[in-house]
């Protein structure tokens, strides 16, 4: 110990170690919150594939109902096949354009649905029907499931856009594919969103 | 009238409570009746139904408040996400049932719907809250009882055939209730309600509720059953699953 070199060769080892141990801790990190990212993505992908699917029922019982507004029902299966054509992958949504594009199908379909609800008001008949009234139900449920999976996608991904860009992951978080993911823009279309009303 | 025991309530922390009515629409022998026999059916089943009321939601969607409670509490257990809960706001005169992942299932959307519509809805109007929620929370373990198998049984119990189930769980928790009610009086307990006390439970979960007199029986439960009520909610998981309505 008297002697300085081993003394500093020691030193040295020991920050070595100890930054060599904070970078595999920050990369494991940032992996679980990559984890975590994909995951809610998956599920946003999910709810939405979820309403995508009620739709044909839905087209079916209203035109089993008789004469309704061909137009509306028209615009609801494109919106509905533009909504399905396009699909981001968890990568895919490193590209805010892409994003975009998706939640703006999305919108889309979510307006003509809307659309579809109001008009289904002017049929007493139809409302009537008990599978229209459980296909209400079902949609104001999937509704409700993409918000809440839209809501925690963002969470996640503002974890994880905090995290990469925190010293020290923000050295080497390039260089391990990490980038930054877009979140969900609180959409100007959001009140279009299908309202489901009981009391009517 | 029985003298009603005291239940741990007490010491747990409000937001650990099965029942809880800040809009204050039960009287506090009917909240404890819920309590007991949603404590009972969590330790039974360990599937987790909670309650909450509340003035008002300010503003808030009901379907989004609902979810998020009950993802934040962690009604049912974190394996299974297993749990429901009714969320009444008095002010907007709406109602949610949201139904954890596990559930989602057994209790669709539909059938909450239907739960909403046909069984709280024409209760609430006329301004029987007790009753509403007792009869939709029926209906909820009768629905779970057709799919979820749940982990505190034994597992002669669990491989049962589903159309049985829910008959299976109402005996197991007849027969918990009852071994409960012999050794609490046994250990010098009062004698008076030892005659019906095995009848009671079934009466409670089958919504035969006149009997008025009945109050006690509240604690004690969950030692040994691991997955039921006694440490609380389990972490269960909400993904938005679930239907409401107004009244």
């Amino acid at each position: 110990m008297r002697n300085p070199s081993t003394l500093i060769l020691i030193v040295l080892v020991l920050v070595l170690g100890f930054a060599g141990c904070a970078g595999c801790g920050t990369y494991n990190n940032l992996i679980g919150q990559q984890e975590a990212v994909e995951e809610a993505w998956a599920n946003v992908q999910t709810s939405y594939q979820r309403r995508a699917d009620l739709i044909p029922n839905l087209v079916n019982t209203v035109q089993a109902a008789g004469d309704f507004e061909q137009e509306t029902l028209q615009a609801v299966t494109e919106a509905r096949a533009r909504a399905t054509s396009i699909n981001v992958s968890a990568d895919d949504v490193r590209d805010p354009a892409s994003l975009a594009q998706f939640q703006q199908a999305q919108s889309q379909l979510s307006g003509a649905l809307g659309r579809l609800l109001v008009v289904s008001e002017n049929y007493p008949q139809l409302q009537a029907t008990a599978g229209f009234r459980d296909l209400q139900v079902q949609l104001e449920g999937t509704e409700n499931r993409i918000n809440t999976a839209r809501t925690r996608y963002n969470g996640v991904v503002r974890q994880y856009n905090t995290a990469i860009r925190r010293f020290p992951a923000a050295l080497f978080a390039q260089m391990f594919g990490h980038s930054r993911r877009s979140p969900f823009e609180a959409e100007s279309g959001a009140q279009n969103a299908p309202e489901v009303n009981f009391d009517s | 009238m029985i003298v009603f025991a005291i239940l741990p309530q007490s010491i747990l922390a409000k937001q650990q409570q099965i029942v809880v009515d800040n809009a204050g629409i039960l009287t506090a022998q009917e909240e404890q009746r819920l309590a007991i026999a949603l404590r009972l059916y969590a330790d039974s089943t360990s599937n987790q139904i909670a309650i909450r009321t509340l003035k008002s939601l300010e503003g808030q969607e009901i379907a989004e408040y609902a979810t998020e409670l009950g993802q934040s509490l962690g009604v049912g257990q974190s394996e299974n996400d297993n749990g429901v809960l009714i969320v009444v706001s008095t002010e907007d005169r709406s109602v949610f049932i949201a139904v954890g992942y596990g559930l989602e299932g057994a209790i669709p959307d539909v059938l909450a719907g239907r739960i909403v519509r046909e069984i709280i809805v024409p209760d609430f109007r006329q301004g029987r809250y007790y009753a509403g929620l007792a009869r939709a929370v029926d209906a909820i373990m009768l629905a779970a009882a057709g799919e979820y198998t749940a982990t505190a049984l034994p597992r002669s119990q669990r491989s049962g055939r589903r159309g049985d189930f829910g008959g299976s769980i109402l005996f197991l928790m007849f027969i918990i209730f009852a071994i409960v009610m012999a050794v609490r009086n046994k250990g010098g307990g009062p004698g008076g309600r030892h005659s019906n006390s095995g009848i009671l439970p079934l009466m409670f979960l089958l919504g035969h509720t006149s009997g008025r007199g009945y109050g006690g029986g509240g604690g004690g439960f969950g030692g040994g059953f691991g997955g039921g009520f006694g440490g609380g909610f389990g972490g269960g998981g909400f993904g938005g699953g679930g239907a409401g309505g107004g009244w």
